[in-house]
């Protein structure tokens, strides 16, 4: 037996005769540097050229309306602004969640983001007051929710031109100012849910957007937990947008999708109880706060402020404020809510709207700032089912259409623009900037001054004495301890505003507090805040 | 000598100062831990879900249609490498036989001193005359490169194909493979394997493991490495184009041959590699019996040969030579990832355990637990994944396979962290002996029998020698 030509051997199996191999490259060798397929950038730009255009300017435009007074106005209205800002300086100067007892009654990404924000553009020594630090990073966070406003109503189909209608009712409300230059973590939780909605509507249906779009949620959740309740509508996005099976699997995709969108967003918000777990403040126990006692405050022992179908209630007297503050979009979006329902593809953004205001029917407590998620669902709804019923070609039916929104415009439009004049020329804090800079030249180091949340970073950052948040009497052991061991005697001033609801909410139920005003006697008064000091 | 101990001390004293410098700023360390903890964890369920990263994405991996009947084009050449495999080569070379494609070489390369083997295969090639080519060699090394590019020479097919003697080749895969060639131009073909038996008493625990591995790797993680342009390949159901084979001058030598090829073939050839998935068209292998049991088949062992392969890759380097940054970046992830996985293995617990342990702020600690949002996917992924196996395959998946896969994961993680380092050690201090999975019951002769040293001697249609 003798080796033999391989070609001359070859068995019936195999093929003789000429290749017919399809075109291989030139090798062997190494190759050549391989053709970079289109850099992702520019062809983003050149394909979302006009988007970007439009949005720019609508941009600047609400970002100019925001930031005109947005040191004056609104002035004193809600000290949680003072309350998030002080946290966040406690996370940069203490290195604690906050600048009190953590108690567990929000997540504390949103203060988190105050102090990033300050920390790098150096805002608690930049500013006059330190709760503009807050108020600019609610300024950036309202241009980014504009800006995603704009990406979910073009990814909901809509044009352009409806889009960047849905930016400026979001932007240019009287209302949204109100609440958006307003320090508060609504603010930053409207604007990562927003960023989910956009992800999960996202054209290329990946996996991968589903996934950050649960990230989004959960950072959504992090900043403010109430925004949790709009998670069906979420959800009902993700799957609606994915549609129907993936080809040729035999099992929905969907499913899947959904299923992962779940483990991310339980799972990163899943860390705080966790938190709470390692802390030791999971259950409620003596000598500690939980986080379940919270909760359990939260749901059972606070206070409802009642249902919306009551007229005395206190969510009734809000939401009659707000329709106040601006009827066009409140009103405009509770007609545009039943219509929207009628479009299949903004059911979900319409049932995000839809599941807020049932829970203010509900009866609860609801929050201050609660308007703060409802705004870019409406303004989205509005602007949608103008561009639905605009979408309708017929002559007949769009010039009806376009009358009325041409009226609506005429009459909104010069009623907003006067507000937002009315409202450059206020300056909410003179009384109170007034009051600090008194306190910091005549009081000395370390004597305790009660105070509301608006004063008591600037006393911490601008004044030698130390200062000690009003509603914390009586509550915070720690306080009482380490302030006022022997009571009202180690209180030395107090800068109170009798007549607004900061300071004459706190006060009942603090025998301190009582007692320390029983010994004081005002030694100046700046507008409508008085400065009390304290006998022994 | 010396140089090879070099390297392994200088790495742990490198180690050492690492792990001294570590405990001197805990909280950086753990910040690293947590952030390479997270990567790993993110960068496997990413692969795990390539297959499934948009509704359409799946259908990527399917074969094309076959090419009809008598317009086949291409030849292919399937070589057989046998060792000591008497009792089954006949039924595996009859299942090669009933190919649907036309033009179809069969080669079965075989050790001189095999005796029974090379038998088996003349009494088959007596039963069907010209239909195989038997190449018998003699190679000083071990290891099956050698009886490939023994055979290689004797190739008349435009691609060819290793194939294992135990290997079950679906009858209608080159008519499929031909098809893809023609649609995308590739050089090499990978097609799927999977392990069939999810075991059924409590010491096969870790066989669904196993089939899962496998399920993954040829559903998703071949086209995330076939999209990154580096495929360490597969050992069998592979097609190579046979020039371009021939210019690599055969096959490496490597305990693990056929990554080699794959990893030289994509770094340095620039070849295009492309894979399809069909459970139909899969080829159908067994989980190794036992995990740690050398004769009768170690699932430990065979891990242990193999990521020592892919080690020693990884260390060679080829891989530097992927054209952009990202390619070498994605490469030396797919090599590198057993070994990452291993430590991440012992990283994880060790950092969960030093949060609870030790003084760390609390946003360090919540972050050292978000890798385990990425291994919450995974496991996700791993079960929806055994339950479409059992679909795919028509396989019965019982309760206890899925809670085999919910609670023991981590005990088969330690097994391939453990497999992983012990590749390592085999790496630098091994004896370079390659371990047979499964098939070391029959043992070789004393000493290879007389025959031409050196030489390969061809049986050219075994009818023709008689």
């Amino acid at each position: 037996m003798t080796a033999t030509e391989p070609a001359a051997l070859a068995g019936p199996g195999s093929r003789p005769g000429t290749s017919e191999l399809p075109p291989a490259p030139a090798r062997p060798g190494p190759r050549d540097a391989p053709p970079r397929t289109g850099p992702g950038a520019a062809r983003w730009l050149a394909l979302h050229q006009r988007s970007l255009l439009v949005l720019f300017g609508a941009l600047v435009v609400t970002g100019a309306a925001m930031a005109w007074n947005l040191q004056g106005f609104p002035g004193r209205a809600n000290d949680d602004e003072g309350t998030y800002v002080a946290r966040a300086w406690a996370m940069i100067a203490q290195h604690h969640l906050a600048n009190y007892t953590y108690f567990w009654d929000h997540p504390f990404l949103g203060w988190a983001t105050i102090a990033a924000w300050a920390l790098a553009t150096d805002g608690f020594s930049r500013d006059l007051r330190a709760v503009m630090a807050g108020r600019e990073l609610m300024w950036a966070t309202t241009l980014v929710a504009a800006a995603l406003v704009y990406a979910l109503s073009r990814r909901l189909a809509m044009n352009r031109f409806f889009a960047v209608t849905a930016v400026l009712l979001f932007g240019l409300s009287p209302l949204a100012i109100w609440y958006h230059r307003m320090v508060s973590l609504d603010n930053l939780a409207t604007m990562w849910a927003l960023a989910a909605f956009a992800l999960a509507a996202s054209h290329r249906r990946s996996l991968a957007s589903i996934v950050w779009s649960g990230a989004c949620f959960a950072a959504a959740t992090w900043s403010k937990e109430t925004i949790a309740i709009i998670v069906p509508a979420l959800l009902w996005q993700v799957g609606q947008h994915l549609g129907g099976d993936g080809a040729g699997r035999g099992y929905s995709v969907r499913r899947k999708y959904i299923r992962a969108f779940l483990v991310v967003y339980c799972g990163i918000v899943g860390l705080y109880p966790l938190m709470a777990v390692i802390k030791g403040e999971l259950l409620p126990g003596a000598g500690h706060v939980s986080l379940l006692g919270e909760i359990y405050y939260q749901l059972a022992g606070r206070s409802s402020t009642g249902s919306l179908l009551d007229p005395r209630s206190g969510t009734y007297q809000q939401a009659a404020q707000w329709v106040a503050t601006d009827p066009w979009l409140t009103l405009g979006a509770l007609a545009a809510l039943a219509a929207a329902f009628a479009v299949r593809r903004y059911r979900p953004v319409a049932l995000a709207l839809l599941v807020q205001v049932l829970y203010m029917v509900k009866g609860g407590y609801v929050p201050y700032a609660y308007v703060t998620a409802l705004l870019p669902f409406a303004a989205v709804l509005i602007a949608g089912t103008l561009d639905w019923l605009w979408s309708r070609r017929a002559a007949w039916f769009r010039l009806p259409v376009l009358a009325a929104a041409v009226a609506c415009a005429a009459l909104m439009l010069p009623a907003w623009g006067r507000s937002l004049v009315a409202q450059s020329r206020a300056n909410g804090f003179a009384a109170q900037d007034a009051a600090v800079a008194w306190i910091g030249r005549h009081l000395t180091q370390g004597q305790v001054v009660v105070c509301d949340d608006y004063v008591w970073p600037d006393l911490r950052l601008r004044t030698r004495t130390t200062p000690v948040y009003l509603w914390t009497i009586d509550y915070d052991p720690a306080v009482m301890r380490d302030y006022l061991p022997d009571g009202y005697r180690d209180i030395r001033y107090l800068v109170l505003d009798p007549s607004s609801p900061l300071t004459y909410t706190a006060l009942p139920g603090r025998p301190t507090l009582a007692a320390a005003l029983r010994h004081a006697t005002v030694i100046a008064t700046f507008g409508s805040i008085d400065v009390y000091q304290v006998t022994r | 000598m010396k140089r090879a101990y070099l390297r392994p001390v200088l790495g742990g004293l490198a180690a050492v100062m690492v792990i001294a410098g570590g405990l001197a700023v805990i909280p950086v360390t753990l910040f690293v831990v947590g952030l390479y903890n997270l990567a790993i964890s993110s960068m496997e369920a990413c692969w795990r879900s390539y297959a499934e990263r948009h509704p359409d994405a799946y259908a990527e991996l399917s074969w094309p249609e076959r090419v009809a009947p008598g317009a086949e084009r291409l030849s292919f050449t399937l070589i057989v490498c046998a060792l000591d495999e008497a009792p089954v080569i006949a039924s595996t070379l009859a299942k090669l036989l009933l190919q649907s494609h036309r033009f179809c070489q069969v080669i079965v390369s075989l050790r001189d001193f095999d005796a029974a083997t090379i038998e088996a295969v003349r009494a088959f090639g007596d039963e069907h005359p010209g239909r195989i080519e038997t190449v018998i060699g003699h190679y000083p090394e071990k290891g099956k490169h050698a009886q490939l590019n023994g055979a290689l020479p004797y190739a008349t097919g435009d691609y060819v194909c290793p194939i294992d003697a135990e290997g079950d080749v679906a009858p209608e895969l080159l008519v499929h493979v031909e098809s893809l060639i023609h649609q995308t131009g590739a050089d090499i073909v990978q097609g799927a394997v999977q392990l069939m038996n999810l075991g059924s008493r409590p010491r096969e625990w870790f066989q669904p493991h196993n089939v899962l591995e496998y399920y993954a790797w040829f559903s998703s993680r071949m086209l995330f490495q076939v999209d990154a342009g580096f495929v360490p390949l597969g050992g069998n159901t592979v097609f190579l184009r046979t020039e371009l084979a021939r210019a690599a001058g055969g096959w490496p030598n490597s305990v693990t041959e056929d990554c080699a090829m794959g990893v030289l073939l994509c770094a340095e050839f620039g070849a295009k590699a492309v894979a399809a998935f069909d459970p139909a068209l899969a080829t159908r292998e067994e989980v190794p019996p036992t995990i740690f049991s050398k004769p009768r088949g170690s699932l430990y062992f065979q891990r242990v040969r193999w990521l020592e392969g892919i080690y020693a890759e990884l260390v060679r380097g080829r891989w530097l030579q992927m054209p952009t940054a990202r390619q070498r970046l994605l490469a030396g992830y797919i090599l590198a990832a057993p070994l990452m996985q291993a430590v991440s293995c012992a990283m994880l617990p060790l950092a969960l355990a030093s949060s609870v342990a030790l003084k760390v702020p609390e946003g360090l600690v919540l972050f050292l637990y978000t890798p385990l949002i990425p291994l919450a996917l995974t496991m996700l992924s791993m079960l929806s994944g055994l339950r479409q196996f059992g679909r795919d395959y028509g396989q019965r998946v019982r309760l206890w396979h899925y809670a085999s896969i919910l609670f023991l994961t981590p005990v088969y993680q330690v097994i391939l962290a453990a497999a992983a380092l012990g590749a390592v050690y085999r790496h630098y201090w091994g004896n370079g002996e390659w371990y047979r999975t499964g098939r070391g019951m029959q043992h070789r002769p004393g000493g290879p029998p007389a025959g031409p040293a050196g030489g390969s001697r061809r049986l050219a249609g075994t009818g023709a020698s008689r």
